[in-house]
């Protein structure tokens, strides 16, 4: 998804707001995987992951008349996303059965052993790191760092405004440096 | 991924706001994180279950199509006649809604059920096994989804006849054959058994393979090709449907299994116990104790009872 530019997007809003069909199918196709893994990063469930991509295609169509071109089709596939997800979640947990039913499912943390935590693997720390973050934090850095969204998508995205993406961002990867400096300071030091 | 290395330039313009770092302080840390993708460590999605979305999804769009009276539904003045017109729509919608729901047989646990389908064709399923299909099954397709095990005997037709299972897909003209494809089973696979007639079965991977009378293969866990056709032990295959119980060889496993899903209870074993492996042939099950007491006799085994089944140990 990374990989698609702006212009694509706004040829699907075009195209899509014609009734395209090709355009629905071609729109699908290139973004399912992001999209499914964003959900699955809420809900932690491959099942709900599937149900909440549906939905968030079904609910395009039904509203691919009033798709501004002018405005990121991108940011609002996302958005769509993240609530259905959320609600998801947040249904799920009103059932006393089904969150007991996530916590046996729970995938067991695999303990790593302590040597393998020393210099080496570096890679096993930066996620440590990044799991270190405040929610909305480390929400806001991933889809910034790793779907190559801009700040005022995210902005959109997840309701804030864009001057809050950009703070949530610095201080995520001022985070890190931090963490690396005390790490491996030659990694940093000039 | 081919995650940008260079901080994205808003980034960069906002930095104002925090005068103790320079620009090209955040830099390594943003290259640092390239690959810590926190979603990328969510499972791969099933390209089958991507598949199903897609059908959906079509569906729903030549549905639109199809329909342009649904646009007529917006909140103006209602005219009697269109009061009326409106309800005739919910109507068809409804019976539309009812038309789309798939139809499901299951078979309660310790009961086998046979389901007749609209063309002609009878589905033998197996204790707790479930069977779906479309309403509009049998005019331009006979597609079902198979969850357990189950024995088919398809009517002779034109169209395909298509099993669906969770890592497999069984295609027939018209025969019968068994097909035993449990998900959660330890060992999970997709065994098809052909009694009559000649059967196609395909894997997500590898060539599909035809099997003919008295041949059997199986698709292992999720993206392994078929088996090459070996022959069928039928009255192995086929002992369920008159409440038999036969095995030959097998792992304990595959016999704890059966019983679970027959009797719907729980039988803990050790995986050296589960290893063991044994034949057994008998026609009649009185009852699931029986039955595994029958069991630990023939394997010098020893079990008792449990909450919600039996504990199965070595002595």
């Amino acid at each position: 998804m990374k990989n698609l530019t702006s212009e694509q997007f706004t040829d699907w809003s075009r195209r899509l707001r014609r009734s395209d069909q090709t355009a629905y199918t071609e729109l699908f196709q290139a973004t399912y995987d992001a999209l499914y893994r964003y959900a699955w990063y809420f809900t932690h469930d491959q099942e709900a992951a599937y149900d909440v991509l549906q939905d968030v295609f079904l609910k395009l169509w039904q509203v691919r008349e009033r798709i501004d071109p002018a405005r990121s089709l991108k940011a609002l596939l996302y958005q769509m996303t993240r609530n259905t997800a959320l609600n998801h979640v947040r249904h799920a947990r009103r059932h006393a059965a089904d969150a007991l039913d996530e916590v046996l499912h729970e995938p067991a943390e695999t303990p790593r052993p302590a040597d393998e935590l020393d210099a080496g693997a570096l890679e096993t720390h930066v996620e440590a790191w990044i799991a270190e973050l405040p929610e909305r934090r480390r929400e806001a850095f991933m889809l910034s760092r790793y779907q190559g969204l801009s700040h005022v998508e995210i902005a959109r995205i997840m309701n804030l405004a864009p001057k809050t993406v950009n703070n949530h961002i610095v201080l995520a990867l001022q985070h890190l440096r931090s963490r690396l400096l005390r790490h491996q300071p030659d990694r940093i030091a000039p | 991924m081919n995650a940008p290395n260079t901080t994205p330039p808003d980034l960069e313009a906002w930095l104002a706001d925090f005068p103790d770092l320079a620009p090209g302080d955040l830099e390594p840390a943003w290259r640092l994180a390239e690959d810590a993708d926190p979603t990328a460590t969510a499972p791969p999605p099933d390209p089958t279950r991507i598949r199903a979305i897609q059908h959906v999804l079509q569906r729903a769009t030549a549905e639109a199509d199809a329909r342009p009276w649904l646009r007529l539904v917006q909140p103006a003045r209602m005219l009697p006649w269109m009061a009326l017109a409106a309800s005739v729509v919910l109507l068809l919608a409804a019976g539309l809604f009812w038309y789309r729901q798939p139809v499901t047989w299951t078979a309660p646990t310790g009961q086998t059920v046979a389901a007749h389908l609209p063309d002609g064709s009878t589905v033998h399923l197996n204790s707790g096994a479930a069977l779906r299909y479309a309403r509009a099954f049998g005019r331009q397709h006979r597609h079902v989804e198979l969850e357990g095990e189950a024995f088919f005997d398809v009517a002779r037709a034109e169209t395909p006849f298509v099993i669906e299972t969770f890592n497999a897909s069984v295609t027939v003209l018209g025969t019968q054959f068994n097909v035993r494809a449990w998900p959660d089973e330890s060992e999970a696979r997709t065994v098809v058994a052909v009694v009559s007639g000649v059967v196609r079965v395909a894997a997500r991977t590898g060539q599909p393979i035809v099997l003919r009378p008295g041949q059997t293969t199986s698709v292992a866990r999720r993206d392994a090709a078929p088996q090459p056709p070996s022959a069928a032990r039928l009255d192995e295959a086929t002992a369920w449907r008159n409440g038999g119980f036969i095995f030959y060889d097998q792992p304990f496993a595959v016999l704890l299994d059966e019983i679970e899903h027959r009797f719907g209870i729980d039988i803990t074993a050790s995986e050296t116990v589960r290893a063991r492996r044994l034949t057994i042939s008998r026609h009649k099950i009185d009852s699931a104790e029986n039955l595994v007491k029958d069991l630990c006799q023939s394997a010098g085994l020893r079990y008792r009872a449990t909450a919600n089944g039996f504990l199965v140990y070595q002595p």
